[in-house]
Order: C-alpha cells, then sequence, then structure tokens
C-alpha cells in the first residue's frame, strides 16, 4: 500500500539565479508511516532549526549596514559628477533648491491638472499618488468632508468647508477636533513635507528663545471655543496647547484659571504647555518655581503621569531663568524627581541642562562630560522637539565654554554612528555643529590631525565660512606647515572665495612661513615645487579677476596690498624665481600709493641683495626708488651698495644721483 | 542685352565705383557705399558673447582617494562605469597594433560592459556576514546527497519576480514546479509503467525525475496544492489495474520481451526445420534470446551488434 507523501517537516532551500528572480526550493520530509517503513525513525532525528523570521526590508537593511561613508563623495542628493559637484555653500544651497524646484513643479502639475492623473496602473494602488480633489463651489459641503480635510492637514481648505458648514449643524466630537486642529495649526498651511530641502535650509533656531507671538487674536479658534454653549474640559485644553504653542502665554493662563475654576482637570498636554509659559507669567524666578511646584503637585493628585515631554518643559521655562544658583538646584532637583518616577531624560532635557549649566558668563560647569558617558552608554530614542538642538549646542559648549577637543571628538564620534545621523536637526544647526568643531580643532590640535579632520568634512560635509576658513589657515601659518597651503588654495578657490582680501592675506601669510624648498629632495627639471606653483597661480587668479572687474567697469574690495605683495616676493625669492620676483617689484612701484600696507622692509633688502648678486641693476634702481619714496631709512645704505657694487651706465648713474639728491635733502632737512 | 550694351554699361559701372572711392576718400562725413554687403558684422557668431563667469570644475575625485580607503563603501551597488570616481588606470577599446587604446573617460566601451567593481571579495564577506544572523544551521544529519533525497524526496519550485514599477504583481509567480524522483515512490512494474504512460514527456529517464509544473490555478498556494493532488491521483490510478488493461497487445507493449514474440517463433520454425543443432541449444537460445532483448531495447550498440552476431553464428552452427 503506497503511502502519500504530505507536507510536514519543510526544508527551505534558497537559491539566488539572477537578480530578479529569486527561486525558493522547497523539500517535503517523509511521513512517518504506518507500515514500519525502516527509515520512518530516521524522519524523527532530523532536526531541523525554525525559520528566523523578517520583516520586509531586513535583509536590505543587514546589507545597508556594510556601507559606511565615503568622505571624497558629495551627499547622496547630488550628482556624482566632477562638474555637478557643489563646493561653496552658495552652490549646494542652490543645487538643492533647483532639484526642489522640480519636485515643486511636479506637485503644481499634479494639483492643477488632476485630469492628467487618472490612471491608476499601480498595484495595490497608492493613494497619496493620486491627485487630491480640488474644493470648487460645486463641491457638496459635507461633515465628512470637514473631517477628511482634517484628517489629511490641510487647513486653508478645512477652515474653508466649516465657513460653509452650519455650525450647530456639526457634531461635538468634530467641533472639537475642528477646534484642535485651528488651534494646533493657529489657521496656516504647514510646508508640505515633500519639500524636505526647503525644511532643511529654514533656519530653525534664531529667535528660537525668545516666544514670539504669533496667535491669531479673536481668530477663528476662538470663535469656535465662544460659538460652543458649554465648554468641555476638551475645549479648553485645545485652546490653551494652541495658545501656548504660539506665543500667546497670557491669553493661555487666563484660560487654565478659568478652566480651573470651572473645577476641570486639564490633560497632559495642557500641563506641558503651563510649564513652558510659567517663565512668562511669572517673572520672578521664586515665584516661577512656586508656580512649577504647584501645578506638578495639581498633576499628581489629578492622577496624571507626567512624561519626558514634561520635563523637557520644566527645563525649559528654568532655563530662562537668570539666577544661576536658583536654576542648577532646581533642574538638578526636578530631574532625580522624574528618574525617581521613571521618565528618563531625551536629548532635549539634556539641552536644557547645557543652557542651564553652561551660560556664556557662568563659570565654567562640566556637566557635559557626566552627558557624553551617558550618550555613549545609552542613546535615548527621538522623543521631543527639542532633541535635535543638542549636538549643536553641545559642540559650542565644547568650543566655547570647555575648549575640551577630546570631549568633542566622542561628541563626533557619537553622531557619526548610523542611527544618529538625523539627530543634527536642520542645515543651520549643522553649520553651527561644525563651524564649533572645527574651530576647536584649529586651536588644539597640530597641523596633520587637523588636516586630515579638514579633509574629511570639507567640502561634502561642511563648507566652512570666511571666518572659519582663516582660523585653519593662521593655524597652518603658525605651525609654518607650508605643504597644505596649496591644498587650502585650491579648496578656497572653489569654495568662491578667492577673492576675498582677508583671505589671501592670510593664505599668503601661510605661504610665505616656510623656509623655502628642501635641498635633500631630488625633482626632475620640469617639476615646480607646489608652493611656488600656489604662489603663481595666486598672481595669476587676482590679476586675471581685477583685470576682468576693470573690462566690465565693476566695482571690487579686493586690492593688492603692501603685505600680500611682500609675502609672495619672499616666496618667490626663497624658491629663485627670478622673474616673477621682478614682476612683483614693478606691481609695487606702479600702484605705489595704491597699496593699503607697506612693502615689508625684510623682503624689499632681499630683493635689493639678490639684485646686486645678479647684477640686475634696473631693478635695484626700482627698489632704491621706491625706498628713497617710502622714506625707509635703508635708502641710503642701499645707494652705497648700488655704488660700490653694481656697474650702471651713464643713465643709470644719473637716476641714483637724482634719486639721491632728494634724499640728501631730506636728510638734510631733517 | 547685346554686348555692346554690356559694354558700355560695365564702362559706366566702372566710372560709378570709381566715383565712389573718390567720393570716399574726399569727404569721410559719409557712410561709405557698401555695394555688397559683408556677411561677417550681424551674424550671429559675431556677437559679443557675453563671458559667464567659469567656476572652476573639480579634478575628478579619484585623485583625492587615498589608497586605504573602504571600496565597497566607495562602489556599494551595480552602478554604470564612472571614471571620475574609479581610481584606476583603465583603458579599453581596440586599436591599431601599437597604438594605446582609449583612456577611462568618456570611453562608451567601458561603460557598456557590466563591471563588477561592486563585487569585490572583501565586499562579498562583508555582505555575507551581515546575512549570517538570519541563516540557520545545516542540520547535520543531512550531510550526502543521497540522504537528503531520502529524507526529503519531494522538491517543489517556486519563483518570486521584483519590479521597479507602480505593480508589484508578476502573473509568474503562481507557477509551481514539483520534481520528485521515481524510485522513492516504490512502485511495480505495472505502476510504473501506467505512470509512464501517463505523464509522458514530464519523466526523464536520464535523471529518474518526474517534473510537474502547475499554473492553472490563480494563487501559488492553490497550485502547490494542485500539484501535490495530481501526484497523488496519478500514484493512485498507476496502482490501479483497469480490466481493458489486459488488452495490451505486443504494439502497446513498451520494451521487447522476448516470450511470445514474433522472433521467437520464427526461431522456433528454423530450428524445427534446422538439421544439424547445437548440442547446448536451450543455452544457446537463451543467449539468442537475450542478445536480441538487449538489441531492441538498448538500441544499436558495437558492444550489442556484435553480441548479436556471435549469438547468431553460434546459433547456426557457422563457426566450424
Amino acid at each position: 500500500m503506497m503511502s502519500y507523501p504530505n507536507l510536514n517537516a519543510l526544508v527551505w532551500q534558497h537559491l539566488f539565479r539572477n537578480a530578479r528572480r529569486l527561486q525558493s526550493v522547497w523539500k517535503s520530509g517523509r511521513p512517518i508511516v504506518p507500515n514500519g517503513n525502516s527509515f520512518s525513525t530516521e524522519a524523527k532525528e532530523i532536526a531541523i532549526p525554525n525559520y528566523i523570521p523578517r520583516g520586509p526590508t531586513d535583509i536590505l537593511e543587514a546589507l545597508a549596514s556594510t556601507v559606511k561613508r565615503d568622505p571624497t563623495a558629495p551627499h547622496y542628493k547630488f550628482h556624482d559628477d566632477p562638474y555637478l559637484i557643489p563646493a561653496s555653500n552658495h552652490a549646494k544651497r542652490s543645487y538643492a533648491l533647483a532639484q526642489e524646484a522640480g519636485r515643486k513643479a511636479a506637485n503644481w502639475i499634479k494639483q492643477e491638472h488632476a485630469e492628467l492623473f487618472q490612471h491608476r496602473n499601480a498595484e495595490p494602488f497608492i493613494e497619496a499618488f493620486s491627485p487630491a480633489e480640488k474644493l470648487a463651489e460645486t463641491t457638496p459641503m459635507t461633515e465628512d468632508l470637514l473631517k477628511k480635510y482634517i484628517h489629511t492637514s490641510q487647513v486653508a481648505n478645512a477652515i474653508h468647508v466649516y465657513g460653509k458648514l452650519d455650525a450647530s449643524a456639526l457634531s461635538p466630537e468634530t467641533r472639537q477636533s475642528f477646534l484642535e486642529f485651528v488651534a494646533f495649526y493657529n489657521e496656516e498651511d504647514q510646508l508640505n513635507e515633500d519639500f524636505i530641502e526647503e525644511r532643511w535650509f529654514k533656519s530653525g533656531m534664531k529667535g528660537k528663545d525668545q516666544i514670539r507671538q504669533t496667535w491669531k487674536n479673536n481668530g477663528l479658534a476662538e470663535t469656535v471655543f465662544n460659538s460652543m454653549e458649554r465648554k468641555t474640559p476638551e475645549a479648553y485644553c485645545a485652546l490653551i496647547c494652541g495658545m501656548a504653542r504660539h506665543g500667546k502665554a497670557v491669553g493661555a493662563w487666563e484660560y487654565y484659571n478659568q478652566m480651573l475654576a470651572e473645577g476641570f482637570t486639564p490633560n497632559l498636554t495642557t500641563y506641558n504647555s503651563i510649564f513652558k509659559i510659567a517663565g512668562i507669567v511669572r517673572e520672578d524666578a521664586e515665584h516661577q518655581i512656586i508656580l512649577i511646584d504647584e501645578t506638578l503637585r495639581s498633576m499628581v493628585h489629578a492622577g496624571i503621569q507626567p512624561n519626558v515631554r514634561t520635563l523637557n518643559s520644566i527645563l525649559e521655562s528654568i532655563s530662562r531663568i537668570p539666577i544661576y544658583r536658583v536654576a542648577r538646584e532646581k533642574s538638578l532637583q526636578v530631574l532625580s524627581d522624574f528618574k525617581t518616577i521613571g521618565v528618563k531624560p531625551s536629548l532635549g532635557s539634556y539641552y536644557f541642562l547645557l543652557k542651564i549649566f553652561c551660560r556664556e558668563k557662568g563659570p565654567i560647569n562640566n556637566i557635559l562630560v557626566g552627558i557624553v558617558n551617558r550618550l555613549e552608554y545609552e542613546m535615548p530614542p527621538l522623543q521631543d522637539l527639542h532633541d535635535v538642538a543638542f549636538f549643536a549646542e553641545a559642540m559650542r559648549v565644547c568650543n566655547y565654554h570647555l575648549e575640551d577637543v577630546q570631549l568633542a571628538k566622542r561628541l563626533h564620534d557619537l553622531l557619526c554612528l548610523p542611527q544618529n545621523q538625523t539627530l543634527i536637526g536642520d542645515s543651520y544647526k549643522e553649520s553651527i555643529y561644525y563651524r564649533c568643531f572645527l574651530l576647536l580643532l584649529t586651536r588644539a590640535e597640530g597641523p596633520e590631525a587637523l588636516m586630515e579632520m579638514y579633509r574629511h568634512l570639507v567640502p561634502n560635509i561642511y563648507t566652512p565660512e570666511q571666518n572659519v576658513f582663516e582660523a585653519v589657515v593662521k593655524s597652518i601659518a603658525e605651525c609654518s606647515a607650508v605643504q597644505y597651503v596649496p591644498e587650502l588654495w585650491s579648496d578656497a578657490v572653489y569654495m568662491d572665495m578667492g577673492e576675498r582680501e582677508s583671505i589671501l592675506e592670510v593664505l599668503l601669510e601661510a605661504l610665505a612661513s616656510g623656509s623655502g624648498p628642501d635641498p635633500k629632495t631630488v625633482s626632475d627639471k620640469d617639476d615646480v615645487d607646489p608652493v611656488l606653483a600656489t604662489a603663481r597661480a595666486i598672481i595669476a587668479h587676482v590679476d586675471n579677476f581685477l583685470k576682468v572687474a576693470e573690462e566690465k567697469d565693476r566695482t571690487t574690495s579686493l586690492r593688492w596690498t603692501g603685505s600680500m605683495l611682500g609675502n609672495l616676493a619672499k616666496v618667490f625669492l626663497q624658491y629663485g624665481d627670478v622673474a616673477s620676483a621682478n614682476g612683483i617689484m614693478i606691481k609695487v612701484n606702479t600702484l605705489k600709493n595704491q597699496l593699503s600696507s607697506f612693502f615689508p622692509v625684510a623682503t624689499l633688502n632681499k630683493f635689493y641683495e639678490s639684485c646686486i648678486e645678479r647684477q640686475d641693476s634696473a631693478m635695484a634702481l626700482m627698489a632704491i626708488a621706491y625706498a628713497v619714496e617710502m622714506g625707509y631709512d635703508e635708502s641710503s645704505s642701499m645707494a652705497k651698495q648700488a655704488r660700490e657694487q653694481l656697474k650702471l651706465d651713464e643713465r643709470q648713474q644719473q637716476k641714483l644721483n637724482s634719486i639721491l639728491g632728494s634724499t640728501s635733502t631730506t636728510s638734510e632737512e631733517s | 542685352m547685346r554686348p555692346c550694351d554690356l559694354r558700355g554699361t560695365s564702362v559706366l559701372l566702372s566710372v560709378s565705383v570709381l566715383f565712389v572711392q573718390r567720393a570716399k576718400r574726399v569727404c569721410d562725413d559719409f557712410r561709405a557705399l557698401d555695394l555688397r554687403p559683408s556677411k561677417s558684422n550681424n551674424m550671429r557668431g559675431n556677437r559679443r558673447k557675453t563671458a559667464y563667469k567659469k567656476t572652476p570644475v573639480h579634478p575628478p575625485r579619484s585623485n583625492k582617494m587615498p589608497v586605504d580607503q573602504d571600496w565597497p563603501s566607495v562602489w556599494p551597488v551595480a552602478r554604470v562605469f564612472h571614471p571620475a570616481s574609479v581610481p584606476l588606470p583603465l583603458h579599453q577599446g581596440w586599436v591599431e597594433p601599437g597604438i594605446t587604446p582609449p583612456g577611462k573617460f568618456a570611453n562608451a566601451e567601458l561603460m557598456k560592459i557590466p563591471n563588477f567593481l561592486h563585487l569585490t571579495p572583501p565586499a562579498i564577506q562583508r555582505q555575507c556576514e551581515a546575512l549570517k544572523k538570519f541563516c540557520t544551521e545545516w542540520p547535520k544529519e543531512l550531510d550526502t546527497d543521497e540522504k537528503i533525497d531520502h529524507h526529503f524526496p519531494l522538491q517543489i519550485t517556486t519563483s518570486d519576480y521584483l519590479h521597479s514599477s507602480p505593480t508589484i504583481r508578476d502573473a509568474r509567480a503562481r507557477i509551481v514546479t514539483l520534481q520528485v524522483k521515481l524510485s522513492t515512490l516504490n512502485l511495480n512494474s505495472h505502476a510504473k509503467d501506467k505512470l509512464l504512460r501517463l505523464v509522458k514527456e514530464r519523466y526523464d529517464p536520464v535523471t529518474d525525475i518526474l517534473t510537474l509544473v502547475a499554473e492553472r490555478c490563480p494563487l501559488r498556494k492553490q497550485n502547490i496544492d494542485y500539484a501535490m493532488y495530481l501526484l497523488n491521483v496519478l500514484v493512485s490510478e498507476s496502482w490501479k489495474t483497469e480490466p481493458w488493461e489486459n488488452e495490451k497487445s505486443e504494439a502497446d507493449m513498451e520494451k521487447y520481451v522476448w516470450e511470445g514474440s514474433q522472433s521467437q517463433r520464427t526461431l522456433q520454425q528454423l530450428l524445427e526445420r534446422m538439421p544439424n543443432k547445437a548440442p547446448d541449444l536451450p543455452e544457446v537460445i537463451k543467449q539468442y534470446s537475450v542478445n536480441v532483448t538487449r538489441f531492441h531495447n538498448e538500441g544499436e550498440d558495437t558492444e550489442n551488434v556484435n553480441a548479436y552476431k556471435e549469438s547468431v553464428i553460434k546459433l547456426l552452427g557457422l563457426n566450424a
């Protein structure tokens, strides 16, 4: 009698034939056979391990975790092409926003011409891709439509529909949700979630310290609230939270008192809002703390469990107290109280702690060390709006307050973990973070370490601002690490900073800080030393820029200065490039009085000596002439040297005499 | 016009040209008469080009790549060859011998072919390490193919299809292939013969595998169930013996059987008529029958042909 195979004990064997076809091959097990087949006992012994469950994207995530950062590559949103990689801040912004403009254009087309997008070829159908029905005069205004708009966060449309509907015909739940909706958004549509670049570039930190009032007084929210005959506690809560969110602290406080007078208990969000505005409602620090304690007690009394947002709101109010000692004590007390309840602090709490403890004019406090230790052990998840402000503030503290580069590096390692990449917030915070980081490194690290980190960050992650770049170059100049200057010069050109006078000054300082070519290195005849090549390139670049500006009749703030030319001449003299040095001298002579700083005397002397060595009388005379005009004391000694060592012809002798004639008269007069 | 007139006009023309030239020299206030307008001044190419500020272009980033960089991070997935990101001096293209092949920039040949820069051994190793946590241990008892085939004789194959298009469905994902070795089914000769007649070309005699492809149902699960059902039905039907099966004639036979064949009858007749029979006749006949059967069943082979020849010679007593 034949036994039928059945499908118990399946084993999966996955065979990948090509990238797109996944073949799964199953082998079915032999069953337990009633007729005592000799192999039946073996089937029981084969232990097949259980299938490891995985989500739909787990394998992709596992493969993605093997990919680390590529330092030379641009950000993912830019094209990886030498012509299309942005280096300066302006270029990054315009490229990213240009791409976003395409997205916006597509969005506009989808909204304006909904009739072109009626096809349904996606299986399963994706609701977000179908065009939204436009609100027209003929659309029937129903409560369901209002609910739909509330659900999809379309503020303007929802308000329009509400206006058309009869207010009393709405059910209380809809009215409540509409009130919450309007109070939360303050009657303004938020920027579409698809426009990520615009959100990224919107500056978020500016003016965050002062709560600006943007609440619309006697606006739609208050109207809706007043139209309710019986004010429910939820309605009060909605209004209070909305007012607190948009800065109208006084109004929120009034309504809170009203609510308490009527005997209602607020909910958790309302309490959080009250904590946030405690600092504005009570100006005196003592009263503020009393208020916070009172509110906490009433919260406990009402049986509402506080959460991490409560902690952050309290710390936010405390951070506004100007008295350092009071703020410090209270914040630590609050932190330990919440810890006993079981509320763990989030990054936002740490942010406020830093604001409280590490004030600009306050004493130095090492709380950040403890915080970083805690974070290395366990990083709290993203829970609060203020969490994204932590890293920028922490790096600012490391740089200005503590000046601790080891701590800064630890902090940076924390940020570089893949799961923490999003915690940097937006582009403004990112620029603050890296600015502080780089400034700290310029002060604390030697040139090799500094340049290594610099190469890692610039220009793809961060484009330094002018003062940061100058700090980097100055640090290199101080260490006379002249081998890095060619790289810095090319970076300056790519980042659109090659035409700024201050940058050129520091770069040329750094270039001239070296000690000349290394006599031990053997190089080909045609090889130009990079330092020399850089000096030549700088001259060519600035000359070209000035020429183009003159042709186009543009005014520029860039001018040759004496110190710039002096440094250039020093470099040329060090490397023995006579022609370029002569060019500099000629330039100095022609621009004489337009130079804003003096051509340094030491360099002039050196140049003069090299002219005498080479017996270049024309140039020597030029140098003397310049010295005389500028009134340098060395001019007479230079002239004597000229008479003794140089062979001059008739015209040059005459010229020398005329120059010296003027000096003798001036010296006689003085 | 008549030639003399032309001459007249030409004289007139030359005179007027002279006039014009003199006029040019005499008074410079007037614009010079230009009988042949020169094309160069107003054409498109001659207009003053606005000098765009040329932003300096980076050199390719392969120049900046450190030697000890993490290559799997630079080239994580299959990608069209991009010369600025690959720090190798590659050349590709056929040229006359002696000339250097074209370099990597703007080289269509390098871009057309598939490159495996994303599959360097360290990258593969890293990815395998990352995937190990989803894999379970292979059972220790199943270390040979025979054991696997013995414990798990049934093999079901399905395919999944990925698309980068709006729809995730593919009609081919419902196809199910079921494969089983007939030796594991323990059929007797009648059942096996009947089964083979039922399945026809789905059986591969070389590997002894029966392949059933089910695609008639819309869902994969239904097709799997159908394939299992089909296997069950085939086996149960092949074990049954229908009454009309005993009408099987010689023409229906799947293999050559000596008993009752024409060859046997012919041999009988031959032997009756043969005068001198070989001494060990039954043996010789048996050998002959074996060779004839082999000859019919296994096909023509030099060995078979020779054996047949030998047995015929022996039978007819030709080796004198």
